[in-house]
C-alpha cells in the first residue's frame, strides 16, 4: 500500500511517442482508472510501473521509492492482465501460491493465504480445478487472487473486465470494488471503456496522444470537460459553436453561428468575443411541446425538429434537428413521450449546464 | 447428412487408397517375407518358418545391436533436446522479424539438401588432414590428429546434424504458441528467468519436446547411412545390418523379422511412454 508518483514520464516508439511528459500521482488506497482510446498512451504508462517498459524519460517513485531500476520481480506490483494470463498447465491454487512460493514463503503459509485469497473472491471450493474448467468471471477472479496474494504496494489491472459480456461486466465492476476497499491496495485501472472508468475510479485521468488531457474525480470529469475531446470520450456531447457576446462575472451570454442567444454559468477564461465551443449533454436537456411549458429556470431554449425516437427500456433517446445541427436529449422513462417523430418542440437547459470548452 | 457422408467419402477416399497402396500394401508383403525361409525371389523354394524371429532371440548379437541402436537413438534425442530446445526458445523469445526469418531458413535449409551429400560433408569435416583437424593444427601444430572419421562419436555428430531440425521446429512451434503475458505475469509475481523457465515455458512446451524426441528417436533406431559412412567398423548397427541382409545377403526374410522386431521394440517404448505423454498433453 503505497503512493505512486509520476513525474515527466515520456517513452518514444521510433517517432511515435507513447507517452508525451505525464506526470500524475496517486494517492493512498486510491483507485484511479487511466482512461483513452487504443494507442493513447494509457497500458504503456501500466506497463511502466509495472516494469515491462523503461521510460525514456522522467522518474516513477512507489511509496517514496524511485522504481526505474528496481528489476521486475522486486517491484512488489500485482497486475491483472487483459487476458487474465492464467498459467494452464497449473490449478487454481497454484496459479495463487506462485507469486508466494518464488519468494521462498514456507507451504503452510503459502496454503492458508491461498485459501483467505480465494475466499476473497468468492472461489472456494475451486483450488483444485484447472483455469480453463473456469468461467470466464470466475477466471478473472482467479486473476485478481493471484495479483493481491502477495499483498502488493499496487494493483495494476489492464483492461480487467474487457473479455467479459456486459451483465457479468457490471456485476464484476461493482465486487472489483468491493475487493478493492477490502484490501485497501492502491489500485491504477487501465480502461477504454468511460463507463468502467465512472464506476470505478476515486479519481480518472483521460489520456490521448501520449498526453494527460485532464484529471479529476468522475464527476469532475464528466460534468466539468475542459476540451472537446474529453467531453465527447466521456459520454455523448451535443456540441454548439459560437461567440462571447456579453460577459458579467460568471454569466455568459454566447451568440450562436445561427444567431440564437444561449446562457452560460460558470467561472471561465473566456473574453468577451472570443470564439467558443459549447458542450451540453443530453440527459441535462428537456423536452417541451410548446414554449409555455419550459420549465421556467431553463434560462436556455432552441426550437427544434424531432428526427427519432429511440425507445432504450429505462430512457428515451431523442434525436432532433436544431437549426441544422444534431442534438440528442434522453428523458427518463416515468412521463408519457412527449414529442413524436416530425413534431416541432422546444428543448431547454439550465443555464448551469452549458460548459465552454477548448478545442 | 447423406450428402455430407458421401463428401467425406469423396475427400477421404484418395488419402486412404494412397495410404493403402504405398504404406499398407508393402508392409504386409514384409510382414508376409518375414515368415519365409529363403528369399521370396530366389531359386530355393520358399516355406513358413519363424526361424527368422527366432534368429533374434538365439544370437546375442542381434539383441547387442538392438540395444546399441536404442542408446544411440536415446543420445542422439538428449543431445537434439539439449542443442535444440535453446535455440528454439532464442528464435522463438528473443528475436524477432528479419533475424528471426534468417535464422530459421538456416534451420531449414539442410532438409533442402541431399542426405547423402549432407553425410559426406561430414567426412571433408572429420577425417584426418579434414577441416577440423587442419584448424586445430594452424593454431596448435604440434597437436596429435583430432580426426574423428570412423568412430562412434562421428555417427552421433552427424546423425544429432540430420534430426536437429525436427527438434528445433518443433520446440519452436509450442514455445510459439506460448502466450507471452503467462511470461510477463510470471514475472511480474516475482518469478527471475530460471524460474520462468523451469516453471512456465518448460512444462508448456513439453508437448514440442516430446514430438521432437519422438521425431528424431524413431528414425535413428533404424539409421543406417550416418553409422554406415561415418562410422566405418564402429558403423555396425540395427540399421546397417537389416540393410546388408537387403542389398549384400540378400536374405530378405531375415532382413525383415528384424525389421519388424525392431518396429516392436520403437512401438513397445512409445507405449510405456504413452501414460506420462497423455497427461502431459492433456493441459494443451
Amino acid at each position: 500500500m503505497s503512493t505512486v508518483e509520476i513525474r515527466g514520464v515520456s517513452k518514444r516508439y521510433g517517432s511515435v511517442a507513447a507517452l508525451d511528459d505525464v506526470s500524475l500521482e496517486f494517492a493512498d488506497g486510491e483507485f484511479f482508472g487511466l482512461l483513452g482510446p487504443s494507442g493513447s498512451g494509457k497500458t504503456t504508462l501500466l506497463r511502466s510501473i509495472a516494469g515491462f517498459v523503461e521510460p525514456d524519460r522522467g522518474s516513477i517513485h512507489v511509496g517514496g521509492e524511485e522504481i526505474a531500476r528496481v528489476p521486475i520481480y522486486r517491484r512488489d506490483i500485482g497486475m491483472v492482465f487483459q487476458n487474465y494470463a492464467l498459467f494452464p498447465h497449473m490449478s487454481v491454487s497454484d496459479n495463487i501460491a506462485f507469486g508466494l512460493s518464488v519468494r521462498g514463503i514456507g507451504r503452510e503459509e503459502i496454503r492458508a493465504r491461498v485459501e483467505d485469497a480465494l475466499k476473497l473472491v468468492r472461489l472456494e471450493g475451486y483450488g483444485e480445478r484447472r483455469p480453463r474448467q473456469l468461467s470466464g468471471g470466475q477466471q478473472q477472479r482467479v486473476a485478481l487472487a493471484r495479483a493481491v496474494v502477495s499483498r502488493p504496494r499496487v494493483l495494476l489491472l489492464d483492461e480487467p473486465l474487457g473479455a467479459l459480456d456486459k451483465n457479468l461486466r457490471q456485476q464484476m465492476q461493482i465486487e472489483l470494488k468491493q475487493i478493492q476497499r477490502l484490501v485497501g491496495i492502491t489500485t491504477v485501472l487501465v480502461t477504454h471503456d468511460q463507463e468502467e472508468a465512472l464506476t470505478l475510479s476515486d479519481r480518472i485521468a483521460v489520456f490521448n496522444q501520449g498526453r494527460v488531457i485532464q484529471a479529476g474525480t468522475p464527476g469532475e470529469i464528466y460534468d466539468s470537460p475542459r476540451s472537446a475531446f474529453v467531453a465527447d470520450f466521456m459520454g455523448e456531447a451535443n456540441f454548439f459553436i459560437g461567440r462571447v457576446a456579453r460577459r458579467q462575472g460568471d454569466e455568459m451570454q454566447i451568440v450562436l453561428d445561427d444567431g440564437a442567444a444561449v446562457m452560460a454559468s460558470g467561472p471561465s477564461r473566456l473574453a468577451e468575443n472570443a470564439a467558443v465551443r459549447l458542450v451540453v449533454r443530453p440527459e441535462k436537456m428537456s423536452i417541451s411541446a410548446s414554449e409555455a411549458s419550459i420549465p421556467p429556470h431553463h434560462a436556455n431554449r432552441l426550437a427544434a425538429t424531432v428526427e427519432q425516437v429511440v425507445f432504450m427500456g429505462s430512457s428515451i433517446t431523442y434525436r432532433l434537428n436544431c437549426a441544422g445541427a444534431e442534438v440528442s436529449v434522453y428523458q427518463q422513462n416515468q412521463d408519457p413521450p412527449r414529442a413524436a417523430e416530425g413534431g416541432a418542440v422546444w428543448i431547454s437547459w439550465r443555464a448551469t449546464d452549458t460548459i465552454p470548452v477548448d478545442d | 447428412m447423406a450428402r455430407q457422408g458421401r463428401s467425406i467419402f469423396a475427400l477421404t477416399v484418395p488419402t486412404f487408397l494412397w495410404l493403402t497402396v504405398a504404406v499398407v500394401l508393402p508392409i504386409t508383403v514384409m510382414f508376409y517375407f518375414s515368415f519365409l525361409s529363403a528369399s521370396p525371389f530366389g531359386t530355393k523354394p520358399a516355406s513358413l518358418t519363424l526361424d527368422n524371429y527366432a534368429t533374434f532371440f538365439t544370437k546375442d548379437f542381434y539383441s547387442f545391436l538392438a540395444w546399441r541402436s536404442i542408446k544411440l537413438g536415446l543420445l542422439v534425442a538428449a543431445l537434439c533436446a539439449l542443442i535444440g530446445f535453446p535455440a528454439a526458445l532464442v528464435l522463438s523469445h528473443r528475436l524477432s522479424g528479419y533475424w528471426r526469418e534468417a535464422l530459421l531458413l538456416l534451420v531449414i535449409l539442410p532438409f533442402w539438401s541431399n542426405a547423402l551429400i549432407r553425410i559426406f560433408a561430414w567426412t571433408m569435416v572429420l577425417r584426418e588432414q579434414g577441416l577440423v583437424d587442419q584448424a586445430v593444427h594452424a593454431v596448435l601444430p604440434w597437436a596429435p590428429s583430432v580426426g574423428i572419421l570412423y568412430s562412434y562419436p562421428a555417427i552421433v555428430i552427424g546423425l544429432v546434424h540430420s534430426f536437429l531440425p525436427y527438434m528445433i521446429l518443433t520446440c519452436y512451434i509450442s514455445l510459439q504458441a506460448i502466450d507471452p503475458s503467462l511470461v510477463d505475469a510470471a514475472r511480474g509475481l516475482g518469478a527471475r528467468d530460471h524460474t520462468i523457465l523451469r516453471r512456465i515455458i518448460l512444462p508448456l512446451s513439453f508437448p514440442g519436446l516430446a514430438v521432437g524426441a519422438i521425431l528424431t528417436f524413431v528414425p535413428v533406431v533404424g539409421a543406417f547411412m550416418e553409422p554406415r559412412i561415418l562410422g566405418g567398423r564402429q558403423g555396425i548397427t540395427m540399421g546397417t545390418v537389416i540393410e546388408d541382409q537387403f542389398t549384400e545377403v540378400f536374405n530378405w526374410p531375415l532382413g525383415a523379422a528384424l525389421s519388424f522386431i525392431l518396429l516392436g521394440i520403437v512401438l513397445a517404448i512409445l507405449a510405456l511412454c504413452y501414460p506420462l505423454l497423455r497427461a502431459r498433453f492433456r493441459l494443451g
